[in-house]
């Protein structure tokens, strides 16, 4: 006779075993010592199971709940902060550290390899060999021969075409002035600069400005803007790489008419014609004509950028004085260059050809104009497909659209400042200012920025749980309904 | 005993109105958390906080552990959202993450001295009319808790599922994502080793 099974017996201890399998399990339990053994064990361990679950559960106590919530709320917060950084150091393993920088070592060996110039040896089969010539000198192995230097990278200079209050090298700035690679143009208030790069591409510094032009190479540009705004006339070279250093924000031209402005709190790019790369800690990004993006606070934000001309409104930069500013663009809206006096050390200017429109851009390396009067036949060309700007960036329309991107900017902080007071209020119960709050808020018109869906989320969100709280469950569904549309 | 089968109020799912019907109510909160939107994650333990509470009640009893044991869930519950995808619900992961950290400290009670000087919880529960009562189901309670954190973390997890929260064996299958014959296998061996400790710890305590 098989015993019953310790299942069996579980469902015989609890009586939910039908009237055929409880039959069964009495008549076997009768005649079986072991299985009602078993069967008492089986009632003790149901017994004490039935007894631990006869009390209630209380209500999760208000206080708990608050502790737990604001220590949930307060790593929840510190996450947020850190998911962009730990995205972004998370690239940086030691494994792609590694691959990276050999990597780099490869390209560096290759791009020097193909730089240098083949040794013009003489070939073997070339030489006629007398046979009482004395015997060639044995060449050393190749190992043995010492390596040629990397050459030098070439130093390039710029120039100012014009400066109003603006000092350079420790210095009053003078037009034509030559800056040499880590000089600094500083302007004062209301003041203003236009250099010239050695690649031909246009800085344009406005009111309360630093620069500092950190690399001048042939295949690198780099500037680095330490404060106030550079309108930048770039356009694109494959033979060169141009980039803006604001901060943490590197900005790379892909042929462009573009703005940079930086303050305390936030780096903007505006991009007037083309396009730039723009790459912050928290990634990278094309930003395009009529767009622009601002970084602060770890986000880097989309803004809308009017590409064409501004109203004529007055520039509201403290201490400028639109007259002043637009009479300093006067000299820019004529033709570029050609009245101004250049610097002999200018490495790569040229004269316009006299039947072509005013040249702007700096001719391909190799290029001199002596080369155009030797071979009169030669035609020099702007590199193929750069647009060239129809119009010169003015500085006055350049300040102007910048203080309203600015006030659009604080515009749009302050709306999100006012959601964090609405989420706070209703996390503390305080309906009655939540929801007047929310209200107000959800009637202003929006920035336009790209966060503007998220936080009209979350303020109804908060009116929801505000309804809800207080009972009013027609408005309450009216809120849902609306959270349920994408 | 019946009683025990049936799947108590306490945690069946919220009734659904008509917009939470077609989807998981609680998907978009947990997707915007898992965006790092410290908002969302608030508003997602305000709506499940009470959920969470009492399966931690249920597993580890009155315990002045428990606030400890609810934030411990949610911020297990916080990591672990960096993975999902959307495709589960939020409700039966949290309960699966709160039955676990539950049992998790019911182990490591029993491998640590009682602490004499523990405050007594603010969550004691209603007081009953009958202390002798009161004290049986209190020795009952710590029982089943001492049997539960003998047994090996798969039987318990399922038996606590079946005989504690009252889920039925096609319940479990979602939650411990296993086939229904697994969970009922599972139970069946759970209930044998739970019965096994049960005897052994009343032999252990009615020794001299």
């Amino acid at each position: 006779m098989s015993h019953l099974s310790h299942d069996q017996l579980w469902i015989h201890a609890g009586s939910e075993d039908n009237e055929l399998e409880r039959a069964h399990a009495r008549g076997h339990l009768a005649g079986c010592e072991a299985c009602q053994s078993t069967l008492e064990e089986i009632r003790v361990a149901r017994g004490a199971l039935a007894l631990a679950l006869e009390p209630p559960v209380p209500e999760l106590p208000r206080a708990v709940a608050l502790r737990v919530g604001d220590a949930l709320a307060e790593r929840a917060d510190a996450r947020s902060v850190r998911s962009v950084r730990s995205w972004f150091a998370a690239l940086f393993t030691p494994r792609l550290a590694f691959a990276l920088a050999t990597m780099l070592a490869v390209l560096l060996g290759a791009a020097w390899w193909l730089r240098t110039p083949a040794p013009e040896h003489a070939q073997p089969d070339q030489v006629a060999v007398r046979p009482d010539a004395p015997p060639a000198p044995v060449l050393p192995p190749p190992s043995a021969l010492p390596a040629p230097p990397l050459p030098p990278p070439r130093h390039l200079t710029a120039s100012i075409t014009s400066a109003s209050k603006a000092r350079a090298q420790n210095g009053p700035a003078a037009k034509a002035q030559v800056l040499e690679q880590g000089a600094s143009v500083v302007t004062e208030r209301g003041g203003s600069a236009w250099l010239k790069l050695p690649d031909g591409s246009r800085a344009g510094l406005t009111s309360a400005s630093s620069l500092t032009l950190a690399t001048l190479e042939q295949a690198k540009l780099t500037l680095e803007l330490q404060k106030g705004s550079v309108a930048m006339e770039v356009p694109h070279r494959a033979d060169r790489l141009l980039t803006v250093q604001a901060g943490e924000v590197l900005i790379t031209d892909l042929g462009t008419r573009f703005v940079v402005s930086r303050n305390e709190s936030r780096v903007l790019v505006a991009v007037q014609e083309g396009a730039v790369d723009v790459a912050t800690p928290g990634g990278k990004q094309t930003v395009k004509a009529g767009h622009a993006v601002a970084w602060h606070d770890g986000t880097l934000d989309a803004l809308a950028w009017e590409p064409g001309p501004v109203a004529s409104a007055p520039a509201a930069t403290a201490g400028t004085s639109p007259s002043k500013l637009r009479e300093e663009d006067e000299p820019e809206a004529t033709p570029p260059l050609e009245a101004e006096p250049e610097p002999e050390e200018e490495p790569v200017r040229v004269a316009p050809p006299p039947s072509a429109a005013p040249e702007e851009w700096a001719l391909p390396r190799g290029l001199t104009a002596r080369d155009t009067s030797r071979d009169p036949n030669r035609v020099l060309l702007p590199p193929v497909n750069v647009p060239r700007p129809k119009r010169r960036l003015s500085l006055l329309e350049l300040e102007t659209k910048l203080d309203q991107l600015s006030r659009v900017f604080a515009g749009a902080t302050m709306r999100e400042g006012r959601v964090r007071s609405i989420a706070h209020a209703a996390d503390v119960g305080d309906c009655a200012h939540a929801i007047p709050m929310a209200d107000a808020w959800l009637h202003e018109p929006p920035t336009g920025f790209a966060e503007e869906t998220r936080w009209r989320r979350v303020v109804l969100s908060q009116k929801l749980r505000c309804f809800e709280r207080q009972g009013r469950a027609a408005e309450a569904m009216e809120i849902k309904r609306l959270l349920s549309q994408p | 005993m019946t009683a025990l089968l049936r799947m108590p109020n306490d945690f069946a799912p919220a009734v659904p109105s008509g917009l939470e019907a077609v989807v998981d109510p609680l998907r978009g909160l947990a997707l915007a958390a898992r965006d790092g939107e410290s908002l969302a994650f608030t508003q997602l333990y305000e709506r499940t906080r009470d959920q969470a509470w009492r399966v931690l009640f249920r597993v580890v009893g009155p315990s002045p552990d428990l606030e400890d044991l609810l934030q411990e869930s949610y911020l297990q519950l916080m990591r672990a959202l960096k993975s999902y995808r959307g495709e589960s619900r939020v409700s039966t992961f949290l309960h699966r993450v709160c039955v676990n950290v539950g049992l998790m400290h019911l182990r490591s009670r029993r491998r640590r001295p009682e602490d004499p000087t523990d405050e007594l919880p603010e969550h004691a529960g209603p007081e009953t009319a009958d202390p002798e009562r009161a004290a049986q189901v209190q020795q009952a309670a710590q029982l089943v808790q001492r049997a539960l954190s003998t047994m090996s973390s798969e039987k318990a997890e399922v038996f606590v599922y079946h005989d504690l929260l009252g889920l039925k064996p096609e319940e479990i299958s979602v939650a411990v994502d296993c086939p229904v014959n697994t969970v009922r296998s599972r139970l069946n061996r759970a209930r044998l080793d739970f019965t096994q400790a049960v005897t052994r710890l009343k032999l252990a305590g009615s020794a001299p």
